[in-house]
């Protein structure tokens, strides 16, 4: 991988970086588009990539179940198989691993599951996840990390010892031209356990490509995930990215990039387009309300995805969506646009030096009267840009109430 | 009924057809033509292609741009009946049909029809002043005056008049006939009068749905009552047939019936027979390729639809048939008749790394087989933000890391895609399955112009020799004669699949979403 920061924000933790892989190059910041089983619902990989992006992801727990390793080996990788010529990350298998499958049992070999084909006890440990992401070939690979419960402290610990595994085979199996290995921060939401486990993993640093911020998005409160967050990008070392997962709501990106963050992935806008949301800079739509079944003008006159430029209206995708699976290709063009956009203007912003007056401009056409979530205010607040100043928005507690009504439960 | 002014010079210039072949100008058999709408030239028998609530299923709109199999489109209307006025008539601009659903006037013809030619369920009775149509609110009336404003509004190239199919089951009586054909014809010239006291007479091209059901007289006295003079005080047509500028042929109906496909045959020729043989006919609902050949060979048509070809796409069917068939490495002699293509929920092509084409010679034009191909060459992409020389390092960066030709999808992940409940199958199924079915009616033409109508004839035996007809219609048991089990046989894997990872998960997503589809309206 080569890694360059190309511009700091003057004011924020924000940056704009270069990142280099064996499938060209990624803009930093960056939105990744989930494609869990090897295709983002429902589009091409030509589509996608017209989309401007530059980077996705796959499940590593999905593509070893289906299509399978041997299959994957057959077809030369992932990439071939999905016929995805640009670069591509993968999960260490873990996390899903844990939520997905029944009786699994962390031991400090590996993981202990019931194998989903035939109902064998199986163990996942650190080698086999890097030795399957090697067979999938993807340009980023993620550690295995203990992500089990309670036991915070003793989780982030064997975490670290993991990695040490993950780099020794990473490094032993001759692949560390073409896929880089990130290493993934622990400790839950304690800040002393997340300082340790800081501290040792950035050690490790000459072994690892970046670094990702885990154990987070589980339905923390958000006061606390920012803090969290913060504390990472304040210890991580500038010369890696930084990957936050799960993230994927737009003021969340944002947020995230004014704390240093450099990528972020979510299921979130494709899973949201197949209900009939589209995201919009001034929030999102559900397409589903009859209020605009008679309106003729598109999602955003100013989009440049395939769905706004060609006009498409919100009348003809609300008599759509739901029913025809052609409405939520729509829908998922548009939505990745809009997470592609909402990143790429805050590299614009970011290398013209005016990234504090792109969060203004853009949680005030996004927010409105609805008022700003307070979290973010704060989050903001501590890397110095005031969202408050001379704006008598409100302030409201909690997440915030622009989803509430577009965020299918 | 007043004909006081009669805009047929207008209606005629909106679509000419003609015959190019002047051995293949009767009244029935297979016939080469060229039909001219605006600036679109389709050499027929050419392929239409029906809209389900007004979307190509499962196409988003680039890939309907980028399908020459989707030249000529069919727009059922009645989803629209759910909002009153209907949504598309409060289009502005011209070609607001065109508009409204992301169809390209320069490249795309639209044929307008109140009900989809493919639903044959029993529906509550037509009245003299309306047809019953179906919409997801459930059943809508609409009158003859309905019809023209929406049409007008429209602005398709082509509509259908309102037709008054009986929907119980046959025999029909002598009563329900006579009505039938009397409505049928009360409508169409309802919709070809221009009248002070109507809204103005549409300016779309009139078909006109051959009506008389199962009746061979009744057939004919239909043909009689569109080619009947009109009085000349009143008309300012000298017969309705005058103001019709083609003939619709519906299929799916008569095989509802049960009527065997050469009765189908015979009927639709009773209705063609007194029937100028010069005007173009457009045929809904043949039940696959054998059918759609015999109809081309036995009665003639000029446009078909092809609605087995975006049904086997939803149930994983990838077709690989050709027309003529070639020669080549066919399987040993005794081998028995191919399939039309491959159900790829098959474990036998989850390590298929080739083409869904197969080894069709030059390979196959679709999406799907070629998209990969040309990526990164110059190909149009979104920029976001000032990174614009970054961005185009990034492209530069793909070339540089070989942009080797990425062969189009294969096999083993179409099957993935199946197996794991991905859309995408179902997109990249369709782009290929219009592509084979143009590229089968191009077949027909090149061997109609090369051969001439004897010469189609036998390939035409040929291909049955060939190739095992489709089951489209099938939805499980036992094959049956000459009759593939590939789409049965896709059909049940489909399910299987659905009940395990769609049912299981998603059709309790979807239930969750009704309920909230329930608050949504109450907002
Ligand atoms: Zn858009
Ligand atoms: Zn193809």
């Amino acid at each position: 991988m080569e890694f360059e920061v190309l511009a700091k924000c003057h004011t924020t933790r924000a940056r704009v970086s270069r990142m280099k892989l064996a499938h060209g190059i990624t803009m930093l910041p960056t939105f990744m588009p989930v494609a869990t089983q090897a295709a983002i619902k429902g589009l091409t990989s030509e589509q996608v990539e017209s989309l401007g992006v530059s980077l996705i992801l796959n499940n590593t727990y999905h593509l070893n179940l289906r299509p399978g390793l041997k299959i994957l080996r057959a077809a030369g990788g992932a990439h071939n198989f999905q016929r995805w010529n640009r670069n591509l990350l993968t999960d260490s298998g873990g996390f899903q691993l844990v939520s997905l499958s029944k009786f699994t049992t962390i031991t400090e070999e590996g993981a202990l599951f019931e194998s989903p084909f035939t109902g064998e006890p199986t163990m996942l440990t650190p080698e086999e996840s890097i030795s399957i992401q090697h067979t999938i070939g993807a340009d980023i690979i993620m550690q295995l990390d203990d992500v089990v419960g309670p036991r915070v402290g003793e989780a982030m610990e064997r975490s670290i010892r993991w990695l040490d595994r993950c780099i020794a085979h990473h490094r032993s199996s001759g692949k560390e031209d073409t896929q880089n290995l990130f290493a993934i921060v622990q400790g839950g939401l304690d800040p002393q356990l997340r300082d340790r486990c800081l501290d040792e993993m950035i050690k490790r640093k000459d072994g690892v490509a970046g670094f990702a911020i885990g154990g987070l998005s589980g339905g923390e409160e958000k006061d606390v995930f920012w803090r969290v967050i913060k504390q990472c990008t304040g210890k991580l070392p500038e010369d890696r990215p930084r990957y936050s997962m799960g993230v994927g709501f737009a003021e969340d990106l944002l947020v995230c990039v004014a704390l240093g963050v450099d990528m972020a992935d979510c299921v979130f806008p494709t899973r949201t387009a197949r209900f009939g949301v589209a995201l919009t800079h001034r929030g999102p739509l559900n397409l589903r309300l009859s209020k605009h079944a008679k309106d003729l003008r598109p999602i955003d006159a100013a989009c440049p995805c395939p769905t706004c430029s060609d006009g498409t209206s919100r009348a003809i995708l609300h008599h759509t969506v739901t029913h025809e699976t052609a409405a939520a290709h729509a829908l998922t063009l548009h939505n990745i646009t809009f997470q592609a956009q909402v990143m790429g203007r805050a590299r614009t912003a970011i290398m013209n030096g005016t990234f504090p007056d792109y969060l203004k401009t853009f949680f005030a056409e996004y927010f409105g009267d609805d008022g700003y979530p307070e979290w973010c205010v704060n989050a903001l607040q501590s890397v110095g840009v005031d969202l408050l100043e001379h704006n008598n928005v409100k302030v409201v507690p909690g997440r915030g109430a622009k989803w509430e009504y577009a965020e299918p439960l | 009924m007043h004909f006081l002014t009669w805009s047929s010079l207008a209606r005629m210039t909106r679509l000419q057809f003609a015959l190019t072949h002047p051995d293949q100008q009767t009244t029935f058999g297979p016939r080469l033509g060229t039909l001219v709408v605006r600036s679109i030239t389709l050499d027929t028998p050419t392929l239409l292609t029906s809209t389900s609530r007004g979307v190509i299923p499962h196409l988003s709109r680039d890939h309907v741009r980028k399908s020459p199999a989707l030249a000529w489109l069919h727009v059922p209307f009645e989803s629209f009946l759910e909002h009153t006025p209907p949504v598309p008539t409060l289009q502005p601009g011209p070609h607001p049909l065109h508009r409204f659903l992301g169809f390209k006037p320069d490249d795309h013809i639209l044929s307008f029809d109140l009900r989809d030619p493919a639903d044959v369920r029993e529906m509550p009775p037509n009245g003299n002043s309306h047809v019953s149509a179906m919409c997801l609110r459930g059943v809508r009336k609409i009158s003859p005056a309905q019809w023209r404003t929406y049409t007008n509004a429209c602005q398709p190239d082509i509509v259908a008049a309102l037709t008054d199919t009986p929907h119980r089951h046959p025999p029909f009586s002598q009563k329900r006939l006579t009505k039938s054909i009397d409505r049928s014809t009360a409508w169409l010239a309802n919709l070809l009068a221009t009248d002070d006291t109507l809204p103005p007479a549409p300016a779309p091209a009139v078909f006109v749905h051959l009506a008389g059901s199962t009746s061979h007289p009744a057939r004919a006295a239909f043909t009689a009552s569109l080619l009947e003079p009109l009085s000349p005080v009143n008309a300012a047509l000298p017969s309705l047939d005058a103001g019709v500028t083609g003939y619709i042929l519906d299929l799916a109906p008569l095989r509802a019936t049960a009527t065997a496909e050469p009765d189908s045959h015979s009927l639709l020729r009773t209705s063609l027979h007194a029937l100028p043989p010069t005007k173009p006919r457009l045929a809904h609902g043949t039940p696959g390729p054998h059918a759609l050949l015999r109809l081309l060979r036995d009665v003639g048509a000029d446009a078909v639809d092809a609605p087995w070809a975006i049904a086997a796409a939803a149930c994983g069917v990838s077709f690989d048939f050709e027309f003529p068939v070639r020669e080549t490495k066919r399987a040993e002699d005794g081998a028995g008749k191919e399939e039309l293509g491959c159900n790829l929920y098959d474990a036998r092509y989850a390590l298929d790394f080739g083409g869904l084409g197969g080894e069709r010679e030059g390979g196959c034009a679709c999406v799907a087989c070629t998209d990969a191909q040309d990526r990164g060459r110059g190909r149009k992409q979104i920029v976001h933000g000032t990174d614009a020389s970054e961005a185009a390092d990034a492209l530069a960066g793909a070339d540089a890391h070989g942009d080797e030709a990425l062969p189009g999808y294969t096999r083993a992940y179409v099957h993935h895609l199946l197996h794991t409940h991905e859309m995408g199958a179902h997109a990249l199924l369709a782009l290929h399955n219009l592509e084979i079915v143009r590229a089968f009616l191009a077949g027909v033409r090149r061997v109609l112009a090369a051969d001439g109508v004897t010469g189609f004839a036998r390939e035409v035996g040929r291909f049955e020799e060939r190739y095992l007809e489709l089951d489209a219609d099938a939805d499980g048991g036992e094959g049956e004669g000459d009759k593939g089990t590939v789409m049965r046989e896709a059909k049940v894997m489909w399910a299987e699949v659905e009940r395990a990872r769609g049912k299981g998960r998603l059709a309790r997503e979807r239930e969750k979403e009704k309920g909230r589809e329930k608050e949504d309206e109450s907002v």
